[in-house]
């Protein structure tokens, strides 16, 4: 069982790379967003799924990625070291903005955190030398060819964002093993009860908003290459901010492989209901509702609880809803 | 080994104890007693770290602890078992016991053995979710989840609250075999039945200060309580 835990996802990568040739261009393009968002929601449910912590400056952070990747890439920097400097630049900021918000407590870490990711955007926009303001940012280099995949960019794109989202997803995993995953899961459950047993709260905090804002980073700088072009509006709160708060609650708070799902099915969405991506800020809202009041364990959730009644021996147990802070 | 000195400590601009001085000495067993609202709690979580001194000072082993952080008196030895629901109810009883061994890294086998020799219950239940054990073996999961920090003083803040009268005898001999292994216990309490079973030593705790303190069972007879519950 444990087994099968570790080796499920590169699976699943190595799955996804198998059936990809077979896709259209179309398809490749939709299944390279999804898995960028996956990135994007497994690093933001270390945070909101493991700490308890709703923070909304993730957009903010995801564009510090993008804008540092695009930086970089334009300078002449090889793709492969910009990827994780981008990483460290979203890191070392995410890890500011942490020291800033866990000052707070309850609702005000998420007041904060809308605060901080309101004020990103409108830097995006003011900073014009780094981010090219309402322009945007134009002219970013795509993707290095792997060997054999020269003449198709599109498959390039979606061989290359995979693994990225697999190492995420490994790391996710390792972090939630580790010491500091167990002290952020007794900080989630009861903070003062955590503190007498000697778990140093601001470290496993600060460790996991860290940890987040290094892939949301990452993500962005995979998001800068893929679309050779970067414009603020994508990092604005009520975009990418609210849309990874949609996938990990719709997914499965806590649950890693629930926020693939609430990605994927979410990206995905827009796109089979034609024309509905208009709306998509509503549809989002609308199944954030819904997953809130009928679903608080998400879509990972139901499927574990149905696998349980299926299995009862067999099944993991279901982490429990999270609550707010 | 623990020497506190007119310590002083509240919340916001409310001071609850206004000077508290009470020792207790390497493996003895010190009761703290008082009605509600005298600053037991406060006491607790003032010595474990959670919240600050104002004034006054706590030593440990004789150095002044009064301004570490919960993590570092935790490492020194000195483990506090809070008041109330004292179990993580969603985790296993192994993850709780786990948790209590963090300031250590990896829990130690000999200590997860120890707990488990004195809290057999807990070994037959390890995988089973905390919230579903009753009421005492909670306590006992409390219990030994400190055990796992391998306190050398152990904090005991109301551990009877809540429980049956059966329930308070079983959290009377865990205190019985925990002191066996050579920890001291300063215990918190309102229940005489337990102070009485497991302190030699007792302080009453009055509005923020120490009203009066002696051997146990000359300050648990009558006449001393009877003046500090009931008024003077």
């Amino acid at each position: 069982m444990n087994m099968l835990r570790w080796l499920l996802p590169a699976l699943a990568v190595a799955a996804c790379i198998a059936v990809a040739p077979a896709m259209n261009e179309y398809i490749l393009y939709i299944a390279t967003m999804a898995a960028l968002m996956c990135i994007l929601a497994v690093s933001y449910n270390v945070l909101l799924g493991f700490t308890g912590y709703l923070s909304l400056a993730h957009g903010f952070l995801y564009g510090v990625g993008a804008y540092a990747g695009a930086q970089l890439t334009t300078a002449g920097w090889s793709f492969w070291l910009a990827l994780p400097v981008a990483g460290l630049v979203a890191a070392a900021l995410g890890a500011l903005v942490a020291l800033a918000a866990f000052r707070t407590k309850g609702l005000y870490f998420a007041v904060l955190t809308l605060g901080i990711g309101l004020v990103g955007f409108q830097l995006f926009l003011v900073l014009e030398p780094l981010t090219g303001g309402v322009g945007g940012f134009v002219g970013i280099p795509s993707m290095p060819s792997l060997p054999g995949l020269e003449e198709t960019p599109s498959l390039n794109a979606l061989v290359i964002t995979l693994p990225v989202l697999g190492a995420t997803f490994y790391a996710a995993m390792a972090f939630q093993h580790s010491a500091l995953g167990a002290a952020c899961l007794a900080v989630r459950e009861d903070v003062l009860l955590a503190q007498a047993l000697g778990i140093r709260i601001g470290s496993a905090r600060l460790a996991a908003f860290t940890f987040s804002a290094f892939f949301a980073g990452i993500a962005g700088a995979l998001f800068a290459a893929l679309s050779n072009f970067v414009g603020p509006d994508t990092f604005a709160v009520t975009a990418t901010g609210f849309q990874v708060v949609v996938f990990v609650v719709v997914g499965g708070m806590g649950l890693l492989w629930g926020s693939v799902l609430g990605a994927v099915a979410l990206t995905a969405l827009p796109e089979v209901l034609r024309g509905a991506a208009t709306f998509s800020v509503l549809v989002y809202g609308a199944l954030l509702l819904a997953a809130v009041l009928f679903a608080p364990q998400g879509l990972g959730g139901l499927l574990l609880d149905g696998w349980r009644r299926w299995r009862p021996a067999a099944a993991p147990r279901l982490p429990q809803p999270v609550k707010a802070k | 080994m623990l020497r506190i000195e007119s310590l002083r400590a509240g919340y916001d601009r409310l001071e609850v104890l206004h000077g508290v001085t009470l020792e207790v000495s390497g493996g003895a067993s010190v009761v703290v007693l008082g009605s509600n609202g005298a600053g037991k709690s406060t006491l607790c979580r003032t010595l474990s770290g959670l919240i600050p001194a104002r004034g006054g000072s706590i030593h440990f082993d004789g150095q002044d602890v009064t301004a570490l952080t919960p993590a570092q008196r935790v490492r020194r030895g000195i483990v506090q078992v809070p008041e109330g629901r004292q179990v993580f109810p969603e985790m296993s009883v192994m993850e709780n016991l786990r948790l209590g061994a963090w300031v250590h890294g990896e829990p130690e086998a000999s200590a997860l053995g120890e707990v488990f020799s004195i809290f057999p219950r807990l070994g037959e239940r390890a995988a089973q979710h905390a919230g579903l054990l009753s009421g005492g073996e909670q306590q006992m999961l409390a219990l030994g989840r400190a055990m796992m920090a391998r306190p050398r003083l152990l904090l005991l803040d109301e551990p009877t609250q809540g429980l049956s009268p059966v329930a308070v005898e079983q959290v009377a001999n865990a205190v019985h075999a925990i002191r066996a292994h050579g920890v001291s216990i300063l215990l918190v309490e309102q229940n005489m039945a337990l102070a009485e079973a497991v302190s030699e030593y007792a302080y009453v705790l009055e509005t923020g200060r120490c009203a009066t303190h002696g051997p146990a069972a000359e300050i648990l007879s009558a006449d001393v309580l009877a003046a500090s519950y009931l008024g003077h």
